[in-house]
């Protein structure tokens, strides 16, 4: 069970993912609407992340992968499109596994910065791979390595909002 | 707070990044007409046709939707689709082989092949 336990701590936990649902949600459609570049297609900041990443340090794995789960699956009802949940899938899941990787190694090595750094880079490559399983083509792998020096510099910044709101959210839990 | 481990990432991603970009920009000239544009659509080559060759507009339409791609002496690019993202319009033009434009909602794919190419550029595609 995700939630066995009763009490404020679980009404708290319940009402937060709800919130970090929604907001996820919410900047999904946001960011589509708002193309960063012009050059490389599809570079977005990756907001949603500093929920999923939250969602990783407040509470345990499985609440951040269900959390993940609905937004991929939420944000392709709202957009409509089948494909669009192999991307977000492909991203996100290889994103989660290497930020579940890094945190299990030891919140002593990495700081938030880090951890959401590795994940915009393999929600990148993850994405980058469905893209070429569903073209059929290796080509694609022509726009990954710009899209790896991209993800330092958006995985900086959603490291830092992690990294401000973390104690914020641990106080009130 | 910053921890080591944070650059050791950032450190690891340069390099990965940085040696992606050597491999494909091995062997990769500004094409004098030796040079070729791969039309894919859903994996499978549709057309190919030399960049050489007088300026033209082909409209392509597939059950996903249209592109339209504008195809002359300086290069490749796609006047105009309907799908959602634009992202292959503002691709903007490609003359480099090695080079893509990818339209991933239509699964359409243009990629610039060199005529002459090497053992190696074949391997890195």
């Amino acid at each position: 069970m995700l939630f066995p336990a009763k009490g404020p701590t679980a009404i708290k936990e319940i009402s937060l993912l709800g919130v970090f649902l929604a907001y996820t949600l919410v900047i999904s459609i946001i960011e589509r609407m708002i193309p960063l570049s012009f050059t490389i297609p599809g570079i977005r900041l990756g907001l949603a992340n500093v929920a999923v990443l939250l969602a990783l340090y407040l509470f345990s794995f499985s609440k951040a992968l269900l959390l993940l789960l609905m937004k991929c699956f939420m944000a392709a009802l709202l957009s409509g499109s089948p494909a669009a949940l192999m991307y977000s899938l492909g991203g996100s899941l290889l994103s989660f596994a290497i930020m579940l990787l890094l945190l299990k190694l030891g919140k002593e090595h990495f700081s938030p910065l880090g951890v959401s750094i590795a994940g915009a880079a393999f929600h990148n490559t993850g994405q980058i791979l469905v893209a070429c399983l569903l073209m059929k083509s290796r080509a694609v792998l022509f726009y990954l390595p710009p899209l790896l020096l991209v993800a330092i510099f958006t995985g900086t910044i959603i490291g830092i909002l992690v990294s401000r709101l973390r104690p914020f959210l641990q106080a009130w839990m | 707070m910053i921890k080591k481990g944070d650059f050791l990432i950032s450190a690891v991603l340069i390099l990965a990044a940085l040696a992606g970009m050597a491999i494909s920009s091995w062997g990769k000239h500004i094409a004098k007409g030796d040079i070729s544009a791969d039309i894919y659509l859903n994996g499978e080559l549709i057309k190919s046709v030399a960049k050489s060759e007088e300026e033209q507009v082909i409209r392509l339409e597939s059950a996903a939707g249209y592109n339209v791609m504008q195809i002359s002496p300086q290069g490749i690019r796609i006047l105009e689709a309907d799908c959602r993202n634009q992202d292959c319009v503002q691709a903007g033009l490609i003359y480099r082989s090695g080079e893509i434009i990818a339209c991933l909602p239509h699964r359409l794919l243009i990629v610039l092949r060199g005529q002459k190419e090497s053992e190696f550029d074949a391997i890195s595609r």
